[in-house]
């Protein structure tokens, strides 16, 4: 990558609205709260702008969003570029037939599911979350959108924890995130 | 085609031809009930209601709109006729409205026996996958709800998250997450409601919602109205006031409108 380059200066006032609540859910753990910048109507508008700015060319028609944070920063993307929008969901919430992906967690696993029928062989799609950290999640949701024939253009995140080296995990897919957090 | 209500008998090139002349004359024309035999033109423009822009009823207007030949005829038919005469444009945008909603009915699929047997699910995520169906209905609320001082949009999980989001962005309001117990991090209020068989929980994060604001709940469908009665007590314990509830779809068998009391229910669809 080459030297630095300047910050989109929207970034900052997203990064000054993310709050860190310690931890939770469980002792040890930062958890970087969105739900902050959600209260902030132009901080929240400037980070959709943010990556419908850099999709809106790419000739995207799938927006996959990873329950449930992702359906809340999917959907307004998808509508700006004109694409269709797929939810990912845990076991059991999506009614009629569904194709399923099971991933590893710290301890234990867990499964992740998507419609069939609702994105076809040869779409371009872009997977959307709020936050990356190992990565699971967004790997699994990846392998389902190639399962059914789809091309995964990137991934998504408003937030990166680099450390948990989530982004080696998607295995070359690219990644963008607009903020990173320790 | 300009609209005649029940009851008008106005030939459709009548209308076409008033509309014209109005718009040409660039009047507006409301019209309630034409007097029955209204023997001159000033009463007619009265019963009509016919404005020129910005200016008040004035004498002489239906003259000059109907400065043909023909225009005793028409002046017959007009007296002969209530009826509620919509320009144009107005005819227009209704029957946009109604293509919409006809179009967004017809993306949601309906899944029997889901989650359990007995149960017709309605499902919106085939919505989801037609870009324009699902913009049509963001729009839709956003019409009803922008510049309406509403500053907060609350959103129940999960499909609530789909909805709340655009809305919110569109009209200027911070989105609020309505949420299942354990999942939002931080100093929580909880509110419990029944469910057919058992209770839930729902909750909401203390300092999301000042007291005073205008506050929007959204759901993609309203059923017995439980999580809307939990989501609604949650933002009154807080001081703020629930100006409506909106909805995707309603089951009116299942009476989620009467639960939820005095708080208006606005909703796109209706599933039997």
């Amino acid at each position: 990558m080459s030297g630095c380059k300047e910050e989109d200066p929207r970034i900052q006032g997203i990064r000054t609205r993310i709050r860190v609540v310690p931890n939770f859910p469980k002792p040890g753990i930062m958890f970087q709260d969105i739900t902050t910048l959600l209260l902030d109507p132009n901080a929240f508008k400037n980070a959709v702008d943010l990556f419908v700015e850099r999709y809106k060319k790419e000739n995207i028609s799938v927006v996959a969003g990873v329950e449930a944070r992702g359906f809340i920063f999917g959907p307004p993307i998808a509508l700006a570029i004109g694409a269709k929008f797929v939810p990912l969901r845990k076991p059991g919430k999506l009614p009629g037939e569904v194709i399923s992906e099971e991933y590893v967690l710290e301890y234990g696993k867990d499964c992740l599911q998507m419609h069939i029928g609702a994105v076809e062989p040869g779409e371009r799609a872009l997977v959307v979350d709020d936050l990356i950290a190992t990565g699971g999640t967004l790997c699994a949701a990846m392998k389902l959108l190639e399962r059914v024939g789809a091309e995964v253009i990137e991934c998504a995140c408003v937030i990166e924890l680099p450390e948990l080296k989530g982004r080696e995990r998607l295995e070359g897919k690219p990644l963008f995130t607009l903020l990173e957090s320790l | 085609m300009a609209g005649v209500a029940a009851g008008g008998h106005l030939k459709p090139q009548i209308q076409r031809t008033i509309a014209q002349r109005c718009k040409r004359h660039e009047i507006t024309i409301s019209a309630y009930a034409a007097a029955p035999n209204s023997s001159s033109f000033r009463d007619l423009n009265q019963h009509l209601h016919l404005r020129k822009r910005d200016q008040p009823n004035r004498g002489g207007l239906f003259r000059q709109i109907c400065h043909r030949p023909n225009r005793g005829g028409l002046f017959r038919q007009i007296c002969h006729s209530a009826y509620s005469f919509n320009t144009k444009a107005e005819m227009a945008s209704k029957d946009d409205k109604d293509q919409r909603l006809a179009t967004i009915a017809s993306t949601i699929r309906v899944i029997p026996d889901f989650p359990k047997p007995g149960i017709i699910f309605q499902d919106i995520t085939t919505l989801l996958l037609n870009p324009k169906a699902f913009k049509d209905t963001i729009d839709l609320f956003v019409e009803r709800y922008r510049g309406k001082d509403i500053s907060v949009v609350a959103g129940i999980e999960a499909r609530g998250f789909i909805f709340g989001p655009p809305i919110a962005l569109a009209i200027g309001a911070k989105f609020v997450p309505m949420r299942k117990p354990n999942r939002l991090p931080g100093e929580v209020i909880s509110e419990e409601y029944s469910l057919e068989y058992g209770k839930d929980i729902m909750e909401m994060h203390v300092g999301a919602v000042q007291a005073g604001e205008h506050v929007l709940v959204i759901d993609d469908l309203i059923a017995t109205g439980g999580s809307l009665c939990a989501a609604i007590r949650l933002l009154e314990r807080v001081g703020a006031e629930v100006v409506e509830c909106a909805c995707v779809i309603e089951l009116p068998e299942l009476k989620g409108r009467d639960r939820l009391g005095d708080k208006p229910l606005f909703v796109l669809v209706n599933a039997a």
